[in-house]
């Protein structure tokens, strides 16, 4: 009887790797662990991102703090009080007689700090404008 | 095999029933905590687990109208000490020596106080700088635990302290604006509820809720902190210069009964507020509206005002003075008891005759007079935008010892007791076009979104005509400018206004003490400005014209052309 040759089949499809069964109990072992690992490196990724976070919030705050600070200390220099005592200390005295001129311009735009949120136009003047 | 059977002895028995009892006693006892008695327990747990605490929100800032600011929040610390933690001699001497050193407190008065309270955390100190707080919690002291809070400063000092006014230990406002528009400045406080291990400190990353404060709005004043700054200036030195014992100085725009300036002396000091001191107490009422005063012949010009809008008198109507008015039977003499003969009612004013008012009054009729009185607003409240406001008083036919003498009186501002910032409501009204208007302090409010809301101008009567305001103008404007010298005329501006000198009530009589004052607006024919200024007993016994009269006309001058209105060509070229 002659035998028939047949060449054998090139492609047979993904074939998995011949593992022992202590192959698969490691492997299982592995999946395990990597499963059992998981939640943990998520926790510590998200506590160090908490951390972060709270960190920026902080930095955050204090730029606030530091901002309403220099807001209350620009007020405090330009208090009208401290500016006539600081006018008086250098020797300067209030006008005897003004002089007033009449001109057909508006004067310029008041300065606004720090009424930088108020209307554009106040009703009264913030400088001695001219008539 | 056969199992061997253990014996029912005692011995076997005795221990089983122990056993099983204790059994139940514990299954009992789980019941009762668990289940019967759960919600306790529940919540005693959560007690110890989680704290608690109010976060403030920050507090609205205080502007002048043109957005200066006046009174503003900026963040502190209020320290707590978990008592368990200084439990440990070593950290207690070691954390309260620190504190010491940031706060100014003395260490041992705050062991001794974390020591003695009982309670969980204590509080140390309250409304400790930021840095510093800051400083002592990145130090990691021992069972330290900051909470945030905000401390209120004034950068302008005390300019307008009796206006701001003061606010308490829990940010609410206790007098001024801060108290009359607390409920809109102190926003909505947040709450934080967190975590927190057996030393009582927040665990980190524990759980943590929030509900978030909401700031409260800014409140824009319609005080101008440079007319402010002169009106105190100006009060202070006619104060001392006339050896008074206080006074007020108002300035109103008349057109929209915005107050522009507010002073009183002496004046709230924020920086040396001693609550213990009866003087300083009595420095947080603001007299401008609290205080009663007689106004003396301020009172003239309402009751021109009203005989005038009645119809039955006109600037020319002339009467015969005596020196003295008979009122049923009784004399009323003249301020210098001066005989001035012929006058007319313009005369009247200018020379400041009782008997000319008391002759107006009389053709008024008591009736009539007093409706004028109530047209005006007095004898009740302004409604102006401050707390402790006073009605005044106005003796009436009805009231208990009326007598007829006392309408006579009252039509020269005696027997009638009137707030400073009643007789300027009233008075803008006589130079306004003749509308009441309800005085204000406050312009706008602006949200922390930027939302700008404007209040509106309020007018609340009109006691007499358009006429009559304009006729009395020109009649006040002849007591200022009367052709000879006067010191409450402006150098710059024209004016019109109305002096008053009077003796301080004391029961049933008048003591030798007086009050002057000087009221009076500019420009004459369209007011821009409004002021009143009263000196409290002044020691040198100078009258209202000779005390007041000059401080009315240098505040015209100045604040005028502050304001940018041109002054008065003719008084310029006569400099």
């Amino acid at each position: 009887m002659t035998a028939i040759e047949r060449p054998a089949p090139r492609f047979r499809g993904l074939s998995l790797p011949r593992l022992g069964v202590s192959g698969w109990i490691v492997a299982g072992a592995l999946i395990v662990s990597a499963s059992a690992m998981a939640p943990v490196v998520q926790n510590s990724l998200m506590t160090t991102q908490g951390r972060n976070l709270e960190a920026l919030a902080g930095e955050q705050n204090a730029l606030r703090v530091e901002m309403r600070q220099l807001e209350a200390e620009i007020a405090r220099l330009i208090s009208v009080e401290r500016i006539a005592r600081r006018a008086s200390e250098i020797g300067l005295v209030p006008g005897a007689n003004a002089i007033f001129v009449t001109i057909g311009e508006t004067g310029p735009e008041p300065p606004k700090i720090p009424a930088e949120h108020l209307p554009e136009s106040p009703e009264s003047g913030s400088g001695l404008a001219a008539p | 095999m056969a199992h061997q059977q253990a014996r029912r002895t005692s011995r076997v028995w005795l221990p089983a029933i122990a056993f099983t009892g204790f059994a139940v006693v514990v299954l009992a006892r789980l019941v009762q905590v668990q289940v019967l008695d759960h919600d306790r327990y529940a919540e005693e747990a959560r007690s110890e687990l989680y704290a608690s605490d109010t976060v403030f929100a920050r507090r609205g800032a205080i502007l002048d109208r043109n957005g200066f600011l006046l009174a503003m929040s900026t963040d502190t610390w209020d320290l707590y000490v978990a008592s368990r933690v200084w439990q440990d001699e070593d950290a207690a001497r070691r954390a309260s020596e620190a504190i010491a050193g940031a706060t100014g407190h003395d260490a041992t008065y705050l062991r001794a106080l974390v020591g003695e309270s009982g309670l969980v955390d204590v509080l140390v100190a309250r409304d400790v700088p930021y840095d510093a707080g800051k400083a002592l919690l990145d130090a990691n002291v021992p069972g330290l635990v900051g909470l945030p809070n905000t401390m209120r400063v004034h950068p302008a000092d005390d300019l307008a302290s009796s206006v701001i006014g003061i606010i308490g230990a829990e940010n609410t406002g206790l007098t001024g604006i801060e108290a009359w528009y607390d409920e809109e400045l102190l926003g909505t406080p947040g709450r934080v509820i967190f975590e927190r291990d057996t030393t009582g400190s927040p665990i980190p990353y524990g759980e943590t809720f929030t509900t978030e404060p909401v700031p409260g709005p800014d409140i824009v004043l319609t005080i101008d902190r440079r007319m402010q700054l002169a009106a105190e200036r100006a009060l202070e030195q006619a104060v001392k210069e006339h050896e008074a014992i206080g006074g007020s100085i108002v300035m109103m725009d008349p057109r929209s009964g915005e107050i522009l300036a507010l002073a009183t002396y002496p004046r709230l000091t924020f920086s040396a507020l001693d609550l213990s001191d009866p003087e300083q107490v009595r420095l947080l009422r603001n007299s401008v509206v609290s205080d009663m005063y007689e106004p003396g012949s301020v009172m003239k010009v309402i009751t021109t005002a009203a005989a005038i809008d009645a119809d039955l008198v006109t600037p020319e109507t002339t009467y015969e003075d005596t020196g003295v008015a008979y009122v049923y039977g009784i004399p009323l003499y003249n301020w210098n008891n001066g005989v001035y003969g012929e006058q007319t009612m313009t005369g009247v004013l200018q020379q400041s005759i009782n008997t000319g008012a008391v002759f107006m009054m009389e053709k008024l009729g008591v009736g009539l007079f007093h409706e004028y009185l109530d047209a005006f607003g007095f004898g009740k409240p302004t409604r102006i935008d401050l707390s402790g406001e006073a009605a005044g008083l106005v003796r009436r036919p009805a009231n208990p010892n009326w007598s007829p003498v006392d309408a006579a009186t009252q039509s020269f501002g005696q027997a009638i007791s009137v707030t400073p910032i009643q007789m300027v409501t009233a008075l803008a009204a006589v130079i306004n076009g003749g509308r009441l208007i309800e005085p204000r302090l406050v312009k706008a409010m602006i949200a922390r979104d930027g939302t700008r809301y404007d209040l509106p101008v309020n007018v609340v009567g009109q006691p007499i005509s358009e006429a009559t305001s304009a006729t009395m103008r020109r009649m006040l404007g002849a007591v200022v400018d009367p052709g000879w010298y006067h010191p409450g005329k402006p150098r710059l501006y024209t004016a019109g206004g109305k002096s008053g000198t009077a003796n301080v009530p004391i029961e049933a009589s008048y003591d030798d003490t007086q009050i002057v004052s000087f009221a009076g607006f500019a420009p004459l024919d369209e007011p821009r400005l409004l002021i009143l200024v009263k000196l409290d007993e002044n020691a040198d016994l100078a009258t209202g014209t000779m005390a007041a009269g000059p401080v009315f006309a240098a505040l015209v001058d100045e604040a005028l052309g502050y304001l940018g209105v041109p002054p008065d060509a003719e008084r310029v070229a006569a400099r």
